[in-house]
């Protein structure tokens, strides 16, 4: 099935989840970020009556108004990691200062803005120690890696997405939830997966600086002022920590876990 | 952090809220059903409204309405879901004193007690959108009626779940749902309490007090009907209202597949008292509850024609899809139940019209309602007791009276290249009009219900009658309504069977005349165009040959459906013992034949045969050779 399914090894959880070894098709369309519109990527071309895997119910009440079905609302992937992962239930022992996310484009649309404001803003707003964690295309330019290494901060990548099916990282988010726990506090620029990540383990939420634009950002999602606009509480540099759990259990959809047998029973999976 | 920090202003007055919807419009009806819109609601929202009101509007309602509303107010917002509708409503409402504010009403801010009048017509289900969270029908009751200031009012309009509308529709619980009617919460109740008592009650007990409360019709945001509560609620058995509902329901519903007829169910559910509580909505004017002595309610009746408005018996109107034809007027019924009729001014509705050959003069239809019942009423009736004999004297009694309205004069065939003229009896322009559902008979004497439609065509009588009598014979056949005649009946065969009653021979030439008739006037009425036309002429010619009933999408009800397959099935079966018939008489000749033959092979193989064909041998070898003489003496032969 679609490629993005496979993005940031999602495939492989959920087929751990399930029971399974190696992850096969799954038969439909699994959402691969937090999305404000109907739970893909712009310009996803879709095969009519395929199944659409969503996080939450908000992406599947979007989705219907713009004329798409066959939504099953399941939560995201990191729940299913969380389940799969007790011993990373707790922060780890030396669990300190921040891990900022700044906005990530992909290899097709790239980000627009000064890397060199995000590091003035991480300084007025963190005390402790600031890890950046960088996507994987930015992560290989030295450039901007540089600018935040100069800044003193610790500079990391969770690797590599993966595209086509090819070279995802497995553990990526396995490896994000791992160093995610050696923080107390996830800031980024943008209210994004990373923060509601973070947000959703108890880390206390951030969101300040320039949002950057990204290139060719689609007009039908309205932008980071439609964002603003619908969660205004969530845009704040400290986001108290009630509401910021009100909301990752809404948009990550935790309500909505399926059991093994049923993620098997939807994704058209059989044990081996 | 306040809420205007949150907002975001644009260049224009557009306010944005969140959770706007930016791929979808309810004015347009391109993604759901389109917008309120009626222009019944004007008359009764301008006595709440003067040039000090500060009013809000909120969910889809017509750009044209709000418009009108914007120039009777001192400030109007208007609290819209959709993006695209709230730029489009910037443009059209520029110079008028409006602020739009653009999202889900959960996010709208405003303190309480802000506006002297919150109208909610379209009711509230719609105030939200796809990104709202879902909020219990009766909260939101509570914050539209906080946002009233004491003393103010609220107009809301609530959908009755088992209006019916919603029971005829066989089309919404067949096909998937729409686009509009996204997945909500099952523990949340979007929709108004069940029942008009529960409506009622929780008006209560939101601390509101119903000052007017209407029933609409035929449906609850496409109102072309209003009647006030105080009408319907005792009452049974009223003709007007019923005819009324009837033809509401008959625009209203157009081409929509329906579980049965859905005119001869709205008069039935105004004959049987029950306009109320099966309306498909209500219409509440209710005022906010003050500390101090609360204003007065305005005028419980309509007074006289200069003075107040009022709040009226009902408000009706017609050709909602082509408004260039519409008609508001307001009717009152006195204490005998005789029901009066004025003219309501919304726009042009009370200025004299004209296109083509037809013409509309408002005026005329002030006055009393003709008393009695609907011809065509009474026509059903005979048909579905099979009463042959009163068919007859109806139609007898129509032609007469039709017949009286015609003069001889020179008549020239305008669909005709021959433009020489002929003596023919011609009827007046507004009789032409007079078709069997427009028609009032009280058993003496037959009067137009609607008498202000004209026609500058002459139009000679047969070709009137003939066309009164096939639009009766499409209403009967196509709502598969039960009649005496055979089920392979067609509109013309019918027509053909009616007129003969009166001793008119329908002629093909007639029946074609009658639909071009029908295309100037319905074609003229619909604003079709030339295809239109053409297509219209072209149903008409070839529907009024066929069968009705057979056809696919004949009838439109289940019901009629039912019972046309039920009488089709008997028709089959009776066929059927036809053929079995024929079939055995064919057997018992051919068992007979098979007799006799062998009798002839019999005799043929016998020896006294064979003599006797030997005796006669000579004479027909004498008569073979000379037959060619034979045949030349015999005259005519060749």
């Amino acid at each position: 099935m679609h490629h993005a399914n496979h993005f940031y090894g999602h495939a492989h959880i959920m087929a751990d989840y399930a029971g399974l070894e190696y992850p096969p098709r799954i038969w439909g369309y699994l959402q691969h970020g937090w999305n404000i519109l109907d739970g893909f990527a712009h310009g996803t071309e879709f095969v009519d009556g395929m199944p659409l895997f969503v996080w939450s119910d908000g992406v599947r009440r979007r989705g219907w108004s713009m004329g798409r079905r066959n939504y099953y609302v399941i939560g995201s992937p990191w729940s299913y990691l969380l389940k799969l992962h007790p011993e990373l239930a707790t922060p780890a022992p030396d669990a300190a200062g921040t891990i900022h996310y700044p906005f990530h484009g992909w290899e097709g649309q790239h980000v627009l803005g000064d890397h060199g404001r995000i590091v003035r803003s991480i300084n007025e707003h963190e005390e402790g120690p600031v890890t950046v964690c960088l996507y994987w295309n930015e992560y290989r330019n030295a450039d901007i890696r540089h600018v935040y290494e100069n800044a003193g901060f610790r500079v990391i990548t969770h690797g590599y997405r993966g595209l086509y099916w090819r070279k995802t990282d497995e553990n990526f988010l396995l490896k994000q939830l791992t160093e995610v726990r050696r923080h107390k506090r996830v800031a980024s620029n943008r209210l994004s997966s990373a923060v509601l990540y973070g947000a959703s383990v108890g880390l206390q939420p951030g969101v300040y600086g320039d949002p950057m634009l990204l290139q060719n950002e689609h007009p039908a999602f309205g932008g980071v002022a439609r964002i603003k606009r619908m969660w205004p509480e969530m845009n704040l540099p400290f986001v108290p920590m009630d509401v910021a759990k009100a909301f990752t259990d809404t948009e990550l959809g935790n309500d909505y876990l399926a059991s093994p047998e049923e993620i098997r029973e939807l994704f058209r999976w059989k044990l081996n | 952090m306040t809420a205007s920090e949150t907002q975001e202003t644009l260049s224009s007055r557009i306010t944005l809220l969140g959770g706007e919807m930016l791929n979808w419009s309810d004015l347009t009806g391109s993604s759901g059903q389109g917008p309120f819109a009626s222009p019944l609601v004007v008359p009764i929202l301008s006595q709440l409204l003067n040039k000090s009101t500060t009013a809000l509007i909120v969910g889809p309602t017509a750009p044209w309405l709000l418009e009108r509303l914007s120039d009777q107010v001192g400030s109007l917002d208007i609290v819209v879901r959709s993006w695209p509708d709230a730029h489009a409503l910037n443009l059209r409402l520029n110079g008028k004193p409006v602020r739009i504010f653009c999202g889900g009403f959960e996010k709208f801010a405003e303190p309480a007690g802000s506006y002297d009048v919150v109208l909610a017509m379209d009711g509230i289900p719609r105030v939200f959108s796809a990104d709202s969270e879902d909020l219990p029908w009766l909260d939101t009751l509570h914050r539209l009626r906080d946002l009233v200031k004491p003393g103010g009012r609220l107009v809301l309009g609530v959908t009755n779940g088992l209006g019916l509308d919603a029971m005829l529709d066989a089309d919404s619980s067949v096909k998937p749902p729409t686009d509009d009617i996204w997945a909500t919460n099952s523990q949340i109740e979007l929709e108004a309490p069940a029942g008009l008592d529960a409506v009622r009650a929780a008006l209560a007990s939101a601390g509101l007090s119903t000052d007017q409360h209407y029933a609409v019709y035929p449906q609850a945001t496409k109102t072309s009907l209003m009647v006030h509560e105080r009408v319907l609620s005792g009452h049974t058995g009223d003709e007007v209202l019923a005819i009324l509902a009837s033809s509401a329901f008959a625009q209203g519903l157009g081409a929509r597949p329906v579980l049965t007829d859905p005119r001869r169910m709205a008069r039935e559910m105004m004959r049987h008292g029950t306009g109320l509580s099966l309306a498909p909505g209500w219409l509440f004017v209710t005022s906010a509850e003050s500390p101090d002595a609360r204003p007065p309610a305005g005028p419980d009746r309509g007074t006289d024609e200069d003075g107040d408005f009022g709040y009226p018996d009902a408000l009706i109107t017609d050709n909602l899809e082509h408004p260039y034809w519409a008609i508001v007027s307001k009717l009152s019924r006195d204490a005998d139940g005789h029901w009066q009729r004025s003219l309501v001014k919304v726009g042009r509705s009370t200025s004299s019209r004209a296109s083509g050959h037809l013409q509309r003069e408002p005026s005329k239809l002030a006055g009393s309602v003709p008393e009695g019942t609907l011809l065509e009423e009474q026509f059903l009736t005979a048909c579905r007791h099979d009463d042959l004999n009163a068919l007859r004297r109806l139609v007898r009694s129509y032609a007469q009276w039709l017949h009286d309205t015609a003069e001889l004069k020179p008549w020239t065939d305008p669909w005709s290249a021959n433009s020489s003229a002929d003596e023919q009896l011609v009827i007046p322009g507004g009789a032409v009009f007079a078709t069997f559902e427009n028609v009032m008979y009280d058993g003496k004497r037959m009067a137009v219900l609607d008498g202000s439609w004209n026609t500058t065509l002459q139009v000679p009588y047969e070709i009137a009658l003939t066309r009164a009598l096939r639009r009766f014979g499409y209403r009967v056949l196509a709502g598969g309504l039960r009649h005496p005649w055979p089920s392979g009946m067609s509109p013309n065969r019918l027509t053909v069977t009616l007129a003969s009653m009166v001793g008119v021979t329908v002629t093909p030439h007639l029946l074609e005349r009658s639909a071009r008739l029908e295309v100037e006037l319905e074609g003229q009425q619909r604003n079709n165009t030339e295809a239109g036309d053409q297509q219209l002429y072209f149903e008409l010619q070839t529907m009024g040959e066929q069968p009705m009933g057979t056809e696919p999408g004949q009838p439109r009800g289940y019901r009629e459906a039912l019972a046309t397959v039920g009488r089709l099935s008997t028709e089959l079966a009776e066929a059927q013992s036809q053929i079995e018939w024929l079939d055995m008489t064919v057997q018992l000749r051919e068992d007979q034949l098979r007799k006799e033959r062998r009798q002839a092979a019999d005799i043929k193989n016998s020896v006294s045969f064979a003599i006797g064909r030997g005796v006669t041998a000579p004479f027909r070898f004498l008569f073979r050779a000379f037959r060619p003489i034979f045949r030349a003496m015999t005259p005519g032969a060749k």
